[in-house]
C-alpha cells in the first residue's frame, strides 16, 4: 500500500515537475509559443505576474488607508486597482478575440475543459476561503464585539488573488498531466 | 471495478501517411498540437467529432485509429 502511494506520489511529482520547468526551458531558448498552449501561457503569467502585482497593488490602498485615514486620493486608488484587477480579464477576452481572427488555432476542447475544470477548482478554493475568513473572524473576534472595516476589502482582494492563483496552479497542473519529455525537444 | 481506455495508432497512421508532423496534423482537425500530444500519449479522450475528423484525415475507419479496451480488477459476479 506504501510502496503504491509512493509510486502515485512520484508519478505526480513528475508530472508537476514537468509542466513547472516549462520557464526554464523557454529561459534555454525554446521559443515560448512552441512549447505552450494560449491557455498555458496565461496561466504562467497569472501565477507569476498578475498575481503578485495584484497582491501587493490591491493592499497597497487598504495599508495607507488604515495608517493615515480615508482620503479622496486613497479611496480612488483602491477603487482603480480593484477595478482593473477585477474586470480586466474583459480586457483579456476583448484582445483574444480581436487576436484570434486572424491566428492559428490556439484554442480547443481540450483547453476549454482543462479551462472549466481550473475554473470550478478555483470557485471552489475561493469559497472555502471565504467561509474560513468568516469563521476566523467569528472565533477571533466575539460576535458582540466589532472588527476593523479594512477586513472586509483585505478578504475580497486576497480572495480574487486566491482564485486567480487556483486557477493557475490547476491550469498547469493539468496540462502537465498530458505532457511527454518529447514535448519540450520538439 | 471497470477501468477502460482508449488506445490509438495516431502516431503509426502519421508515418504511414507521408511522415505527417503533429503540427500538420492538428492544423488539418482544427485543434493544438498539445492536444494531438495528449491524444497520442494516451492521456486525453477526444470527442467524438475530433475523432472522426482525425479518422477522416487518414482516410480510414475510426476503428482502425482509436480502439476502446476494458479491463476488469477483480472477480466477476455472477
Amino acid at each position: 500500500m506504501s510502496l503504491k502511494i509512493k509510486m502515485q506520489s512520484a508519478k505526480l511529482w513528475n508530472r508537476c515537475a514537468m509542466e513547472f520547468d516549462r520557464p526554464l526551458a523557454c529561459a534555454w531558448g525554446q521559443k515560448w509559443r512552441e512549447i505552450m498552449n494560449k491557455v498555458q501561457r496565461e496561466a504562467w503569467i497569472a501565477l507569476l505576474l498578475v498575481v503578485p502585482v495584484w497582491a501587493i497593488c490591491g493592499q497597497l490602498p487598504i495599508l495607507l488607508i488604515y495608517l493615515e485615514g480615508p482620503s479622496f486620493l486613497h479611496l480612488f486608488s483602491f477603487a482603480c486597482a480593484t477595478m482593473i484587477g477585477g474586470l480586466s480579464w474583459l480586457l483579456l477576452l476583448f484582445f483574444n478575440r480581436k487576436r484570434s481572427r486572424k491566428a492559428k488555432i490556439e484554442f480547443d476542447e481540450r483547453d476549454k475543459l482543462i479551462l472549466i475544470r481550473s475554473t470550478l477548482a478555483g470557485y471552489t478554493v475561493l469559497w472555502i476561503y471565504f467561509i474560513a475568513a468568516c469563521i476566523y473572524v467569528w472565533l477571533s473576534v466575539a460576535p458582540g464585539r466589532s472588527i476593523s472595516v479594512n477586513v472586509m476589502p483585505t478578504v475580497i482582494v486576497e480572495g480574487i488573488a486566491v482564485f486567480i492563483f487556483t486557477q493557475s496552479v490547476t491550469t498547469l497542473i493539468q496540462y502537465g498531466r498530458g505532457a511527454k519529455r518529447s514535448e519540450l525537444k520538439n | 471495478m471497470n477501468s477502460s481506455t482508449i488506445r490509438n495508432n495516431i502516431r503509426r497512421l502519421r508515418f504511414d501517411n507521408g511522415q505527417m508532423t503533429q503540427q500538420q496534423l492538428a492544423d488539418r482537425v482544427g485543434v493544438t498540437r498539445q492536444t494531438i500530444i495528449a491524444i497520442e500519449a494516451g492521456k486525453y479522450a477526444p470527442s467524438l467529432p475530433l475523432a472522426f475528423r482525425i479518422a477522416r484525415t487518414f482516410n480510414v475507419p475510426i476503428e482502425d485509429v482509436f480502439q476502446h479496451e476494458d479491463s476488469q480488477a477483480g472477480a466477476p459476479q455472477q
